[in-house]
């Protein structure tokens, strides 16, 4: 790593994707979108609802597939086998708005679950990982607790948690905090700013600038199913280099 | 409600009941009360035994529709999810089949044409247990698949973000909480099925509860007591384990999480 702890110049490209393309019936949501991350990048991808910032996101986990063009993901490309996509999704964790935990789960069970039947460890192991996560995320005396039971910044922490279990060299978050009341999005945003800041590789999608300002290195603005903006928060806060963007940024500053 | 709306209800009220009583002195005026005094249960008690044993097999396809339809509808019920369309397709076509036609002509087809097909004889009893079983997963598929959508989608989706294994995904995320949901109307099919094994019995004579009450008739020529006890008990434990199942659907929902 050079320059920056989440600047531009961090590793190796660990997600590549060449001309991808997103077709719903006859409807395009990706239309050739190409980029690169690497290894230890914080990017933030914002832009108007619609743009294709989801369909993006999860393409790169395979949670939708690919209809054009490709995603290389720590050297495993997309479109693939099965195989291929289960590799993929151990290497990338995914946080939802929705939190998506398994409520008839404990939270230590929503935590050690995958670790023990996707990456075959132990029970022990995986117990001291999810006290050792919860205790990072700041809810480490909840473990005993069903999701139910807590509040939803505490749920989107044991999501976040969840997915960092699995090791995971990549995290992708899809509006983790839209879904939270005012005085919980802080606790959320800080967990993330403190992942950002301990190397993890993250793509964020979100309306919180703040946090792109604070820990993202790149910004990627998203419509119309492009990326029509590839800059730094700082750049790309202070000058418009396409229209929308200039429209975009007028309403949410 | 106003004053006017209550006294028409009362009035309402007074002849509703002033007709129901109409009706039943009507019944109790024709009553052949000589038969009713000479109802002999005793009948009934020098064929314990038979009943008895006739109920164990009344129980047993109870039992076994149960059990065998919620495995199979469980196991088809995932296969309708499944993105292979031909066994989409074939589930489909299974669960339309067997609801979409009479059980009595399903066991009587499955006991004297399937014989004919393949050239294995089956008895009463084994044709009577693979009918209703068959019929049972048909229902149980349509129930465990309204369970299944029923785990909001979401979950799933953190499942196959995970990278978790699919039997692990379908046993562990999907399985649990659609059970959950779908217990009372699983219950709820299987007291018709418990209703139904009087069809086995009848069509194919597998020697049921019915059954076995169908010959007490036959042997003492008496057709009141048989047939109304028969209908007793079905009535008292069918409607015991409605009860039973609406107290547990009730318990169920309020433990909700
Ligand atoms: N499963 C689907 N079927 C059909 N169309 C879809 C599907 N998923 C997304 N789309 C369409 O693709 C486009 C991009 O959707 P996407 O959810 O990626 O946008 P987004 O940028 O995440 O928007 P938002 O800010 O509202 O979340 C939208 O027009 C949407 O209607
Ligand atoms: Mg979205």
């Amino acid at each position: 790593m050079s320059e920056t702890a989440n600047g531009t110049n961090g590793g190796d490209p660990i997600i590549r994707c060449r001309g991808v393309v997103k077709r719903f019936d006859d409807f395009t949501a990706l239309d050739a979108v190409s980029t690169e991350v690497r290894t230890g990048e914080v990017v933030c991808i914002v832009g108007p609802s619609g743009g294709g910032k989801s369909t993006f996101l999860r393409m790169i986990n395979g949670l939708e597939g690919i209809d054009g063009g490709e995603i290389v993901v720590d050297g495993i490309h997309l479109p693939g086998s099965k195989k291929d996509i289960q590799r993929v999704r151990r290497e990338v964790g995914m946080v939802f708005q929705s939190f998506n935990l398994f409520m008839h789960m404990s939270v230590r069970e929503n935590l050690i679950l995958a670790p023990m039947t996707a990456r075959k460890i132990g029970r022990a192991a995986a117990d001291e990982r999810a006290e050792r996560l919860l205790e990072r995320v700041g809810i480490g005396d909840q473990i005993d607790k069903y999701p139910s039971q807590l509040s939803g910044g505490q749920q989107q922490r044991v999501a976040i948690a969840r997915a960092l279990a699995m090791e995971p060299k990549v995290m992708l978050f899809d509006e983790p905090t839209s879904a939270l009341d005012p005085e919980m999005i802080k606790e959320v945003l800080d967990v993330m700013v403190e992942l950002a800041e301990s190397g993890m590789t993250m793509l964020c999608v979100t309306h919180e600038m703040s946090f792109a300002r604070e820990a993202a290195g790149r910004v990627l603005f998203m419509a119309d199913g492009q990326i029509l903006v590839d800059a730094p928060p700082a750049r790309f806060f202070s000058e418009a280099e396409d229209e929308r963007q200039a429209s975009f940024l007028s309403k949410i500053l | 409600m106003t004053r006017a709306g209550t006294m028409a209800g009362l009035a309402n009220r007074w002849g509703f009941h002033a007709v129901l009583l109409a009706l039943g002195a009507l019944m109790l005026a024709n009553l052949n009360w000589p038969l009713v005094q000479s109802f002999e249960f005793v009948f009934i008690w020098e064929y314990r035994i038979a009943l008895l044993k006739g109920f164990g097999i009344t129980l047993l396809l109870t039992v076994e529709a149960g059990v065998v339809g919620v495995v199979f509808g469980t196991l088809f019920a995932i296969g309708s999810q499944s993105a292979y369309s031909p066994l989409r397709w074939l589930v489909g076509a299974y669960v339309e089949v067997f609801r979409n036609t009479p059980l009595l002509v399903q066991l009587l087809w499955i006991h004297f044409a399937l014989p004919l097909v393949t050239g294995i004889n089956t008895t009463a009893l084994v044709s009577g247990i693979i009918g209703i079983g068959l019929q049972a997963a048909a229902y149980y598929t349509e129930i465990m698949r309204a369970g299944i959508q029923a785990v909001p989608r979401g979950q799933v989706e953190a499942a196959h973000a995970l990278g978790l294994p699919a039997w692990t995904r379908w046993t562990r995320v999907v399985l649990p909480p659609a059970i959950r949901t779908v217990i009372p109307a699983l219950l709820n099919q299987n007291i018709s099925f418990f209703k139904a094994t009087a069809i086995v019995g009848l069509g194919l004579l597998v020697g049921d509860f019915f059954t076995a009450a169908l010959r007490v008739s036959n042997d003492t020529f008496h057709f009141l007591e048989p047939l109304t006890f028969a209908a007793a008990v079905y009535l008292v434990l069918g409607w015991q384990a409605g009860r039973w199942t609406l107290r547990l659907e009730r318990r169920l929902s309020r433990g909700e999480r």
